[in-house]
């Protein structure tokens, strides 16, 4: 490498542009080793790119919205995924990711495990109610006696709890359950069996919430059990809830506004809830959120819920409020399970496909190319090594999985930087065929190929981001991969291919046209020179003594 | 291998010359002829939709051996399942160790009593994938939005970049004519069409593109010079960007095709039918008549357009009058140089030996221009 110095001055410094990527990757890999040695415990090693669930088996269930009013927006969207996610979670299933995807599917991903039953319970749709609370204050209990709540459950079930009115309902709560009609005290002793049975488990919560029905259930954070009437007031009544500031009591509070009807019934309600301190219940999906205590009579249907809010309680709860009955219905589009053997399989055949096809491509540009062969290989590893380092990367900050397809993607992506490669050399051996010696004609080809590999390459990147921006589910893996890959490629060919060709052309080897670097005379076709010279051999077939060539079209441009 | 790098030299000088551009007419015909068979597949044949656009559940049961008698074992319990809406389902062997069974659509519960009963009847593991009607149709039509807007922007792209809007026009006509064979192929021979199928296809508009835009690149360079010297004329000089791309584009077909080729084998014999042989499969199909038509659609459309453009019509009439004063002077000589002239009916020749010092002071000055 003593060549390079006295080059300097005419030259982009090859060796210097070498040096500072190969530092990058050295960099980009200390990071790497840096996440490594600064992970949590237990978590995975950074060094196993983060795989889709089809290579490493789990669930993946897609449900498909809809709105029974107005459209799907991705605000409704994320809302709703938020609430399945907490559904999921719910579940005793961890590590479940929830995601939504092409304007109208929640995904919901489980790794590692197969959970294609819960689709019926995360994918049904969110309820919000405000219930009375007709009984409340009671214990969880310590054991459940499963007959008596059957048989306390069919009694509830079989009344018609319809036909109470909302005054009957109010006079339940502030005059005990006695007061309810005559045909109805045996359900409410039923309720109380079941309240006396009722456990408040924080997760899976075993309640059968149905509208017209009173409901014995509890708040999962405070373990309070509670007997609730029916709904009095459904969700899609609130017209706004938002996070606010009581600046006189100086805590958090969330603020709700009710529509018409919701307002009439709540003014009914706070009416004769407010004058005992009486209190109501916001339920969701079967469980207590808030249970208020109605402190003053709400006329217009704006009320405030305070207790011991911090600012983010208090905006979840109002989000809660907000679109926990969301008027989004969601249909099962597809579960896929599928099992660890499956997946083993699949990330092997991946892996070999993807190996197969690298060495195929090594083998013919070794064939075709000889000694610039070891460019082409030393240019797909450099390259290899960069993708690897930043599907881990970016699997790390972006959460970026490897997919079956992904994988697949980054197969096809080693005949398309090949490619950049193939049409560098291209040039390069046209320009020692148009009489250049290697060293300017590597110059003279870079020129003109890396026009040609950027617009290739940007039609090659703009197609994937299409596809990625406009397909859904693991078609998106692909193209993603297929865009890193076309990215990479290009910063390859600039800062590793180029520069090191530059330096190789310096060499004997290559710099003399070796028998075996690729860039002898023979293999060219131009026998009688030698590739260091500038060509004389082609102006005698020429007829005149110029190095002008058959292509020579630059010149008019002048 | 020297022979085929002095082939492209030949190529590179013009000593040898594929016409391209001058008989396209035989082209397009082949062309036409071919397009005309994938519509006729498309009405006759139609497309054999794969499961995720017609909705029901696949099944991967993991087994011992994978052999006709265990598909019978397996297809018996399915039907014995008490599930009527899973009888005689569709089974394959996927792999030496795997069957693949799909049934018509199912609930989840009705996907799990299946699921239990392959597990009963022998299966070590069972992967199901239940699939809603309208999932591939809902890919289908992401796909197809798809399409249209990067059609849209790579008009727009290559319009900028070229300068030049026919090229544009040939680029996208040859885009569209490597998707409707892709797509002739598929309805041809019944090749089941599932989401990774529409991928590939999606993945051929970047390959086709990518393909026309690098030989494009050589023909605008070639074509620098045009109106401003009668050296050659635009059908000629694109002719000559073709064949000088002629060994990188058989380069690069075969790299491009090699890594697709090993995801085709690979897929195939580990996993059976499945997304990568699908992906792979439309790749294939799609890269080859990529290649094809950057070489034998795209430019010679794009010269022939070209050569409505009255500047280019002008100067070609030029370039064949200079020649035919020429050529009556020099013929004796230049039937020496290159006895096999007549077999070339564009003239390769000439523009082989472009550079006549005699012609164009001009073109010689700093040779490479740059």
């Amino acid at each position: 490498m003593a060549a390079p110095r006295n080059a300097r001055r005419q030259h982009p410094r090859p060796g210097r542009t070498l040096a500072l990527f190969l530092a990058f990757i050295v960099a980009l890999y200390g990071l790497l080793f840096a996440l490594d040695m600064t992970r949590d415990k237990g978590a995975d090693t950074v060094w196993k790119p983060r795989l889709g669930l089809d290579l490493q088996g789990g669930t993946r269930i897609t449900l498909e919205a809809s709105a029974s009013e107005g459209r799907v927006t991705s605000d409704k969207l994320s809302q709703a995924r938020d609430i399945i996610d907490q559904r999921v979670n719910a579940t005793g299933v961890s590590e479940a990711e929830v995601t939504t995807q092409g304007g109208n599917q929640v995904i919901i991903e489980i790794p590692g495990e197969k959970k294609g039953n819960i689709v019926d319970e995360v994918g049904r749709t969110a309820q919000m109610r405000f219930r009375m609370a007709w009984t409340t204050d009671l214990p969880s209990a310590a054991k459940v006696d499963q007959p008596a709540v059957d048989a306390a459950t069919k009694t509830v079930n079989d009344l018609d709890w319809k036909k109470l009115t909302l005054d009957q309902l109010i006079s339940a709560e502030v005059q005990g359950l006695t007061s309810l009609p005559q045909e109805y005290q045996e359900g409410a002793q039923a309720l109380q069996v079941l309240a006396a049975n009722f456990q408040c488990a924080p997760k899976s919560l075993d309640v059968d919430d149905v509208s017209s029905r009173p409901l014995v259930t509890c708040n999962p954070e405070s373990g309070e059990v509670m007997i609730l009437s029916p709904t009095v007031i459904e969700g899609s009544q609130i017209k706004k809830a938002t996070q606010g500031y009581n600046t006189q009591q100086a805590q958090w509070v969330v603020q709700i506004g009710m529509k018409h009807d919701g307002a009439e019934a709540f003014d009914k309600v706070t009416g004769a809830l407010s004058a005992q301190q009486l209190r109501f219940a916001i339920v969701l999906d079967g469980e207590v959120l808030s249970a208020p205590t109605s402190q003053a009579h709400i006329t217009n249907g704006e009320s405030e819920i305070s207790g011991a809010f911090t600012a983010a309680s208090s905006k979840a709860l109002a989000n809660q409020l907000k679109y926990g009955a969301l008027p989004l219905t969601f249909k099962v589009n597809g579960v896929s399970e599928e099992g660890p053997t499956l997946a083993g399989t699949q990330l092997n055949a991946g892996l070999v496909a993807g190996l197969v096809g690298l060495a195929l491509v090594i083998v013919y540009s070794m064939f075709y190319y000889r000694g610039l062969g070891i460019v082409i290989v030393g240019s797909l590893g450099v390259a290899a090594t960069l993708t690897y380092a930043m599907v881990l990367l970016l699997g790390k900050s972006v959460g970026f999985t490897l997919t079956l397809p992904g994988i697949a993607g980054l197969i096809v992506a080693i005949g398309i930087t090949a490619d950049s490669f193939i049409v560098f050399f291209e040039r390069l051996r046209d320009e020692v065929r148009d009489g250049k010696s290697l060293r300017l004609a590597v110059e003279a080809g870079w020129a003109r190929a890396k026009n040609t590999i950027l617009a290739a390459d940007s039609v090659s990147f703009l197609a994937a981001l299409i596809l990625f921006i406009f397909a859904i589910g693991v078609v998106r893996g692909f193209a993603f991969a297929l865009g890193l890959t076309t990215l990479i490629d290009v910063f390859v060919v600039f800062f590793f291919t180029k520069p090191l060709v530059s330096l190789l052309a310096r060499t004997e080897f290559f710099g003399q046209g070796h028998k075996f670097s690729g860039l002898d005379p023979a293999h060219l076709g131009i026998e009688g020179r030698k590739v260091s010279q500038i060509g004389r051999s082609r102006s005698g077939a020429d007829g005149a003594g110029s190095t002008s060539s058959s292509t020579s079209i630059g010149g008019g441009e002048a | 291998m020297g022979r085929i790098s002095s082939f492209g030299q030949h190529l590179y000088e013009g000593r040898i010359s594929f016409d391209f551009v001058g008989r396209r007419k035989v082209w397009y015909a082949l062309s036409a002829a071919i397009l005309v068979l994938s519509c006729i597949a498309f009405g006759v044949r139609g497309f054999n939709m794969g499961i995720e656009f017609k909705g029901g559940v696949e099944f991967t049961a993991q087994v011992a051996k994978a052999d006709p008698g265990t598909i019978d074992t397996l297809t018996e319990a399915v039907n014995n399942a008490g599930v009527p809406e899973a009888g005689d389902p569709i089974a394959s062997t996927s792999g030496s160790d795997a069957i693949r069974l799909q049934t018509k659509p199912l609930t989840q519960d009705e996907a799990e009593t299946i699921q239990k009963a392959l597990t009963d009847a022998g299966a070590t593991e069972v992967s199901q994938n239940l699939i809603g009607p309208s999932w591939g149709e809902q890919v289908a039509k992401k796909a197809l939005t798809g399409l249209i807007v990067f059609v849209v922007i790579v008009v727009l792209f290559i319009w900028a970049y070229f300068r030049e809007w026919r090229m544009s026009i040939a680029a996208i006509v040859a885009l569209a004519h490597d998707l409707l064979i892709t797509a002739g192929v598929y309805a041809w021979s019944g090749f089941e069409v599932t989401p990774a199928t529409v991928t590939g296809l999606l993945t051929i508009l970047g390959y086709s593109l990518y393909d026309t835009v690098v030989v494009f690149d050589k023909v605008k360079e070639n074509t620098r010079h045009i109106p401003g010297s009668l050296r050659s004329t635009y059908a000629e000089e694109a002719n000559l960007g073709v064949n000088q791309t002629l060994v990188r584009s058989i380069n690069t077909s075969i790299t491009a095709l090699l890594p697709v080729v090993a995801l085709l084998v690979v897929g195939t014999a580990v996993l059976g039918t499945g997304p990568l042989k699908d992906l792979a499969l439309a790749l294939f199909v799609g890269m080859a008549a990529g290649t094809y038509s950057s070489i034998f659609i795209a430019t010679p459309l794009a010269a022939q357009l070209k050569e409505h453009d009255p500047v280019i019509k002008e100067h070609t009439k030029r370039v064949l009058t200079k020649r035919a004063k020429t050529e009556g002077k020099v013929a004796p000589a230049a039937a020496a140089v290159a006895p096999a002239s007549p077999a070339r009916p564009v003239t390769a020749s000439g523009s082989a030996k472009r550079s006549q010092p005699s012609r164009k002071p001009r073109s010689q000055r700093g040779g490479r221009g740059r």
